[in-house]
């Protein structure tokens, strides 16, 4: 059998075994197992050996430790009132702009998922006070909870990202760089949101309430009080990593510790809250990294039959722009972002396409973070989009209403999606600076 | 007969996901003595990528019957949503099953790996030097408390005593 078509068999099989409803880290296993077995033809007894040694190797990674770590920080302060500190902080200094407390949900976003690099987290904790308040205030709900389902994904690009750790795992790339990486895309998704706010309030200002009561520069300097925690917290993280004092796994202890500290101190922390969010973290955690070491199963089974070798080659032979592969892969991945989530993705399909573009001239690092923006836009695609679910669970309005309320931002997403692929330098020159110390 | 072994099993899974967060406590507290070490006192445990690797393995395979069972594990529901409870109920003992022989194939070569390390008293080539049946032997606890589960959720699926589950990530 040629190697496409054996590549084609591969696919056919992780497709009726995904859609047959199995765990995904189950399907992408069995998908590694059954390939090599069937497919490749090799004994069992050789497929079982393999498939044990790849299982252990990519669970009991170092480099995975920041996985449980950044979502217990994001656990503990989800149970907080971190989230009702950052609303009451960030309200005074965005009221004077256009859109007016449309902007807490994008900076409250940006700030709390600079803190726990969960998207889900980020949403519901962000989401818990802001599109209440919103709602209590007369805002339009559409529009507050479509910048929400939008500004909640930024947690899987602005570091510490999960997402980037996990790509940085598989992918053999530097995790710090690529949280570098994740910066600028992270800041200009979230400018592009907040215009996108101010274009629309400037055009239908009846989606924008009254002002009541103006606050004063002195309601706003003090409000900062309530900003200091999460960002002495992100300093702290973030700066424990480009001070060279931390690698992103030890950064992630010292969130926990920094957050843990935050929740004595403030009298928020019991057995129950540390019980709860403790098991909150490892089940995030096990579903990601099983998804991780299946993912590591199926690409080592594809290595085996040469399939991403083959299929580059193939596709360096149709002599396709840079520039319409991407278009293809970013079609691809909305596809798959309908039925599956962001992470999920990634790992499927890593091991194929990290070789097209490489041959195609992108950077690996770039590309990492192509790979979260696409996992931004899965978790806001109907019918599986845990923004969607963690948005429905808040609000109570229907999945349909917050998927369309969510269109304006996923086409936002896209063209920023354009935008770093024109301009790559937007994502590479952070990290080239951290090199070039 | 059915509900007492049920009940065993569970209360296994339930104690994997304790031992699971013990090693989640105890992996956050090895970075910050490491770091304190480091930083402070110029010294290190020199163990810490190695033991905090173990810990990730163990967090992960511990608690695996247990997110399996509540639902914590994502997938895509779109046919036992759509289909009928029996047809839903059928496909999900088809792929539960289908689930089993890839954890029994997995755990068969785990085992042989763990009583190979044991017999030959393999280390890490580390400082350490850890008996490498141990970390070894969290996949191996993880995944048989695994197969337990999934043969349980079969029968009482089978017997019409268990629901689907459903995933709830992100709920």
């Amino acid at each position: 059998m040629g190697q496409i078509a054996e590549g084609v068999l591969v696919l056919a099989l992780m497709f009726a075994l995904l859609g047959s409803g199995m765990w995904i880290f189950m399907a992408l296993m069995l998908t590694g197992i059954l390939s090599l077995l069937l497919i490749h033809g090799f004994p069992l007894e050789r497929v079982g050996v393999i498939a044990t040694k790849i299982i252990y190797r990519s669970s009991s990674t170092w480099e995975l430790a920041a996985v449980p770590m950044f979502i217990w920080v994001g656990e503990m302060m989800f149970r907080t009132d971190i989230a009702d500190r950052l609303f009451k902080g960030l309200s005074p200094w965005l009221e004077p702009l256009p859109g007016r407390l449309y902007h807490t949900n994008i900076m409250g976003s940006v700030l709390f998922g600079a803190l726990c690099g969960s998207s889900a987290a980020t949403t519901a904790t962000v989401g818990r006070i802001t599109s209440a308040e919103l709602s209590r205030r007369g805002y339009d709900d559409g529009l507050a909870l479509g910048s929400l389902a939008g500004a909640g994904t930024l947690g899987l690009l602005i570091p510490p990202s999960i997402m980037l750790v996990i790509y940085g795992v598989l992918a053999e790339v530097s995790i710090a760089r690529l949280f570098m990486a994740g910066v600028i895309p992270g800041l200009v998704v979230a400018g592009t949101y907040s215009l996108y706010i101010i274009v629309v309030c400037f055009l239908k200002p009846n989606l924008v309430p009254a002002v009541l009561d103006a606050a004063t520069w002195r309601d706003r300097f003090w409000a900062l009080a309530n900003i200091l925690p999460v960002a002495t917290l992100i300093v702290v993280v973030l700066g424990s990593i480009y001070s060279g004092i931390a690698t992103p796994s030890e950064a992630a202890g010292i969130g926990v510790a920094g957050t843990l500290i935050y929740c004595f101190v403030t009298k928020q922390m019991n057995w129950q809250v540390f019980k709860d969010s403790l098991r909150g973290a490892v089940r995030v955690s096990t579903m990601v990294c099983s998804l991780l070491f299946a993912s590591a199963l199926l690409s080592s089974a594809l290595g085996y039959m040469h399939i991403p070798r083959d299929l580059a080659q193939y596709i360096a032979g149709l002599n396709l722009s840079p520039y319409t592969l991407i278009f293809i892969l970013t079609i691809f991945f909305i596809l798959l972002g309908g039925p599956l989530d962001g992470i999920s993705i990634m790992v499927m399909t890593l091991p194929l396409t990290a070789p097209l573009v490489q041959n195609a001239g992108f950077d690996l690092i770039w590309y990492g973070v192509f790979l979260a923006l696409m996992a931004e836009l899965a978790v806001i695609s109907p019918p599986v989009g845990f923004n969607l679910n963690v948005l429905q669970s808040i609000s109570g309005r229907s999945m349909g209403f917050i998927a369309r309320a969510s269109i304006p931002f996923f086409v936002l997403m896209c063209f920023c999606v354009a935008l770093f692929t024109i301009f790559p330098e937007l994502v590479l020159w952070l990290p080239r600076q951290m090199s070039n110390r | 007969m059915l509900t007492w072994i049920a009940r065993i099993v569970r209360r296994a899974a339930d104690a994997g996901m304790v031992v699971a967060c013990l090693l989640l406590v105890a992996a956050v507290s090895h970075v910050l003595i490491e770091i304190i070490a480091r930083d402070i006192f110029r010294t290190s445990t020199h163990m810490l990528d190695e033991m905090v690797g173990y810990a990730v393995c163990g967090i992960t395979f511990f608690s695996l019957a247990y997110c399996v069972r509540h639902g914590a594990m994502v997938r895509v529901n779109m046919i036992t949503q759509h289909a009928g409870a029996r047809l839903g109920r059928y496909v999900e003992i088809g792929t539960s099953v289908a689930s089993l022989f890839t954890t029994c194939l997995v755990t068969y070569y785990s085992a042989l790996s763990v009583i190979r390390n044991i017999r030959r008293g393999a280390t890490s080539e580390t400082i350490a030097a850890v008996p490498l049946w141990i970390p070894e032997g969290f996949m191996l606890i993880g995944l048989v408390l695994l197969a337990l589960e999934l043969i349980v959720y079969i029968v009482e699926l089978a017997l019409g005593r268990a629901d689907v589950i459903r995933d709830s990530v992100g709920e």
